[in-house]
């Protein structure tokens, strides 16, 4: 991602207006390429949407395009400008979304073809549409969305975040001794996400096709399943066992980290077994699964593979629908939002609080409690043998407070939008960890379509602020706050300026 | 009289003798009072008696040792353990809770739980319409109000207060049991600082009762009352509890003696001793002013637009955020789906008031809760953090009033906010597992946590805790209220001196064997 803001030989343009102008027409093109490509399946089916979706494709290319030619960039950019670069870029996307859905006839509604966008590009597996009656094209376009929303997080995550230290494991940029790191440098660090992001939808959706989710339904489950989306196409193909299997598969792949799969694919077996991050997931996740069993009263081997599926859905915050196996506990939906809201590994697709910060918040925990018994202690946190930084531990710290700040703050808007205390709890959690979906509290699944817009609007910000781990979307509120602030700071000075010279 | 030297050296059994002796003290004044109305005095003389000769036992046969931090974690956990299971006597005896259909594990759970909300001065009961409040005779009644006032300014205070034994390891009992970070000392000798504190209390409580008495209350009740409106308990002699009486004057009082008792004694004292309302100079009262006006005000606007008079709405926005702000616990509602059941309201206005049960008042108060100083400075310290992002090469500090915070501190508050959030999360799966809803499970667990007093769901302000939780969750939520009193870490760290004693007379298992082979293994690496 770096890349796109290296130097051109005329920088006059500022860090941040640079930034924000690429973030934009990054975006566009991104939002355009999924147009055209929509748009060109569409011609596949009955091609009703294709006119729409391959000239609204071009025009925003075109125009992202000339707009990327005219930044001028200048010589170093700061890491907030980038990041803020970053969700101009998601913006942009769910903007672009947003009129595709508008113009298709999809959704008669702005602010249901905006949630529909959100949800899409932010991987939050909400949606108020009636599959069955939508054209190949758009169906492509949603699940689409999931795809890049999970390429961008991905990125994110992998090239940009990193830089700031939270995440060693993904910063580790050493070679030598046997060690290929995935992220050597920011602009090669992409290119091997994309590369194994795009092989293992491939596989993904090889595995779907062979056991029997028919060609389109493959193409949609594997672009939904690697980027942790959960959209799911007409004919509900996952009742289907084979197909559950590699649905179940394919969330345990996408729920790990990218640095696992790199380790996997280029046979470095001793970085995947010493990852304390890793182990803290297969523990997590089979001991989630044991609990739900237990707690749904699973007996034969179907119901196991069915909770095996629930939890997995819940814990990657892939968010792929199954309702509830057996009796349902009152203990078993708690499960499942604990579930999401920790998510699961740093580096992967999926949302949540992540594993790694957990790991990082339990370590915390205990030094404190030693800080108390001695309180000069003074004691690193190690996560898997390696030492975090005081910098980072403080970022997890902040981390926690803004997921429970946006979830409480979801949660009080759509409450007071009409949402009961239960569903408003769950709905805020899921959208700021990009899961779904969403459960009453006896397991059946709820609709967002019986909610009214202005709640299904009031989750919108949460599922971006989700999808862009947090802070990168809150420094970009805090650059445009400040922004506004300096304008009016100017303008104020300028006022009394003048007013001084007329006396 | 013994001689001190052979006696067993132990602070934990001195002190909780000595607290013993108090909590005695106060059953013998319970069961005086219940000779007035009631049947149940022999039970609670004997329960005092009891509870009288086993406090004068311990204190007779123990000496204190020395004071090092594992040692007063563990007296001041231990005896508030302590306390709250033989504070369960008179309940027991009384057969308070004993009904059909109820096991004596059950009697025994709901005494215990009543107890322990009594003293964490929680205020959730286990009474309600399968045992109504107003069935008890006055001596229980009292004895119950009496439970929180000598929990609100804490049983170890008052123990250190009497104590000139202790010297200035007296303070190191008091920072651990004082709620938010750390005592204050008044005068050059803890033992003065304890009474000081203590006569601070007493004063509060005699005004709030002579005020309530005025307010329309009976005598009874303005002291009853007073005693666990000054302690932010909660426990009523009503059913209804406020809502019996449906007064504003009554409300009026009761919320100002709640943000009395929620405001930090140290200032109490300082305007006591000066003579000058010092209180304003303090940055943490006047944010804790700022946020229930700030609340007050938003709640009312939500129930206004759901439909409630606009009068009507400030009236019972009021009184729950003040009740629930300071972690009072009294609810003004006058049947279940009222104006003044808050679990009846909209999703909107019950966040915020959830938001409050995290919050508590301020540090060094009876409240409970993390205490705004930790919510202000947590939320510095999310900005700061923020902001190093915009400028990373910049060294900013957290400020707080005039100064800055010192590190440590920042860090402190960061921790403690970290373990009491998986407190909250652990214990929220817990008591769900054990057969709770959701809402129900999650603000109970932050409520004991929190020692507030009603939750929301099917234990809102209208409702027992027995219809609401089974009795193993009942028992985990009383363990989660003497863990919130304490700020959870004493109640962690006091099991830390009984694992020494168990892991130097029990031999090494292979899994010690192991792990001492393999630190040292790391340490020669």
């Amino acid at each position: 991602m770096r890349t796109l803001f290296r130097r051109t030989r005329n920088p006059d343009w500022g860090s941040l207006s640079s930034a924000v102008v690429t973030g934009a027409a990054v975006g566009g093109l991104g939002a355009s390429a999924l147009a055209l490509a929509s748009g060109l399946f569409d011609l596949t089916g009955a091609g009703g949407d294709a006119p729409v979706l391959l000239s609204g494709g071009i025009v925003t290319g075109l125009a992202s395009a000339r707009l990327l030619r005219k930044v001028r960039r200048p010589r170093r950019h700061e890491t907030a400008d980038i990041l803020t670069g970053v969700t101009v870029a998601f913006l942009a996307m769910v903007l672009v979304g947003t009129f595709a859905y508008l113009l298709t006839g999809t959704l008669a509604d702005p602010g249901d073809a905006l949630f529909e966008a959100a949800a899409g590009f932010s991987t939050t597996a909400l949606s108020t549409l009636d599959v069955d009656t939508m054209g190949r094209g758009m169906l492509l376009f949603r699940a689409g969305s999931q795809w890049v929303g999970g390429l961008t997080a991905l990125i994110l995550g992998v090239a940009i975040l990193p830089a700031l230290s939270a995440d060693r494991e993904l910063a580790d940029r050493r070679t030598g001794s046997g060690r290929t790191p995935l992220a050597p440098s920011g602009g090669r660090a992409a290119g091997n996400v994309l590369r194994l992001y795009a092989g293992f939808t491939l596989l993904l959706g090889i595995g779907y096709l062979l056991a029997g989710a028919g060609p389109l339904g493959s193409v949609l489950l594997a672009a939904s399943t690697a980027s942790t989306g959960g959209f799911v196409g007409p004919g509900q193909p996952l009742t289907e066992p084979a197909v559950q299997w590699v649905a179940i598969l394919g969330m345990f792949v996408a729920g790990a980290s990218m640095v696992i799969l790199w380790r996997l694919v280029t046979l470095q077996w001793q970085g995947i077994r010493r990852s304390a991050e890793f182990r803290t997931y297969l523990l997590l996740l089979t001991g989630g699964t044991l609990l739900l069993g237990w707690w749904s009263g699973a007996g034969g081997p179907d119901q196991w593979r069915e909770t095996l599926f629930t939890l997995l859905s819940a814990a990657t915050t892939t968010g792929f629908p199954m309702e509830a196996v057996g009796p349902w506990a009152t203990a078993a939906p708690v499960l499942l939002l604990l579930a999401a809201a920790v998510g699961p590994m740093t580096g992967s697709a999926g949302g949540g609080f992540q594993i790694f910060r957990m790991i990082g918040l339990v370590k915390l925990a205990r030094r404190e409690l030693m800080r108390q018994l001695h309180p000069s202690l003074i004691a690193r946190i190690r996560i898997g043998g390696v030492v975090l930084s005081e910098a980072g531990v403080g970022r997890i710290v902040l981390q926690q407070f803004l997921f429970v700040a946006v979830v409480v703050a979801t949660t009080g808007a759509v409450g007071t939008l009409g949402l009961d205390l239960a569903t408003a709890l769950t709905a805020g959690v899921h959208a700021a960890a990009t899961a779904g979906p969403i459960r009453a509290l006896d397991g059946t699944l709820l609709d967002p379509a019986s909610w009214s817009r202005a709640v299904r609007l009031a989750l919108v910000p949460a599922m971006i602020i989700g999808r862009l781990a947090l802070y990168p979307a809150l420094v970009a509120i805090g650059t445009a706050a400040t922004g506004v602030r300096d304008r009016l700071r100017l303008r104020r000075r300028w006022a009394a300026l003048t007013m001084e010279r007329d006396r | 009289m013994i001689r001190p030297s052979r006696r067993w050296t132990s602070t934990t059994a001195h002190v909780g003798g000595n607290a013993l002796i108090f909590v005695s003290l106060a059953m013998a004044l319970s069961a005086f009072v219940e000779l007035v109305d009631g049947d149940e005095a022999p039970a609670m003389f004997v329960a005092a008696v009891l509870t009288g000769a086993l406090g004068a036992g311990m204190r007779r046969w123990t000496r204190t040792g020395v004071l090092d931090r594992s040692i007063v974690f563990t007296a001041v956990g231990a005896t508030w353990v302590l306390v709250s299971v033989v504070g369960a006597l008179p309940y027991v005896l009384a057969g308070t809770f004993a009904r059909d259909g109820a096991g004596a594990l059950v009697v025994l759970a709901d005494a215990f739980f009543e107890s322990v909300s009594g003293y964490s001065c929680t205020g959730s009961t286990v009474f309600g319409a399968h045992n109504p409040i107003e069935a008890q005779g006055s001596g229980i009644l009292l004895y119950r109000q009496l439970t929180q006032w000598l929990g609100g300014m804490g049983i170890v205070v008052l123990v250190v207060a009497v104590l000139p034994s202790l010297r200035a390891s007296g303070l190191g009992l008091i920072d651990a049991e004082a709620p938010g970070e750390g005592a204050d000392r008044l005068a050059p000798k803890v033992v003065d600082t304890a009474r000081q504190f203590w006569k601070v209390y007493g004063v509060l409580t005699l005004a709030a009762a002579v005020f309530l008495l005025g307010a329309g209350m009976n005598p009874f009740d303005a002291v009853a009352h007073a005693l666990s409106a000054i302690s932010t308990g909660g426990f009523s002699t009503r059913d209804a509890s406020i809502g019996y009486w449906n007064s504003v004057p009554v409300e009026l009082v009761l919320m100002a003696v709640m943000i009395l008792g929620a405001a930090s004694f140290t200032l109490h004292a300082r305007s006591y001793g000066t003579r000058r309302f010092v209180h304003l100079r303090d940055p943490e009262f006047r944010w804790y002013l700022g946020l229930i006006a700030g609340w007050t005000v938003v709640v009312a606007v939500l129930l206004a637009a759901d439909g409630m008079a606009w009068v009507r709405a400030l009236r019972m926005s009021a009184f729950n955020v003040v009740t629930l702000g300071t972690s009072g616990g009294f609810g003004n509602a006058t049947g279940a789906g009222s104006d003044g059941d808050f679990a009846a309201w909209a999703a909107g206005p019950q966040v915020l008031l959830l938001l409050l049960l995290v919050v508590g008042g301020c540090t060094g108060s009876t409240s409970g809760g993390i205490k705004v100083i930790r919510l202000r400075i947590g939320v510095a310290h999310a900005y700061r953090a923020l902001r190093v992002m915009r400028r990373p090469r910049a060294v900013l500090h957290v400020r707080y009033g005039d100064g800055t915070v010192p590190e440590t501190l920042v860090e402190r508050i960061a921790g403690f906010m970290v373990v009491f959030g998986m407190f909250a999360v652990i214990g929220t799966l817990i008591v769900a597992s054990l057969g709770t809803d959701l809402v129900t499970a999650f603000t109970g667990v932050i409520e004991a946590l929190g020692n507030m007093g009603p939750a929301f769901g099917e234990a809102g302000p209208t409702a027992s805790f027995v219809d609401g939780y089974s009795t193993p969750a009942r028992l985990v939520l009383a363990t989660l209220m003497l863990v919130g009193r304490l700020e959870i870490f004493p109640m962690v760290l006091m099991l830390i001196v009984p694992y020494r004693s168990i892991r130097q007379v029990t031999p090494k298992g292979p899994l010690r064997q192991l792990r001492e082979r393999r630190a040292q293994r790391s340490i020669g690496a």
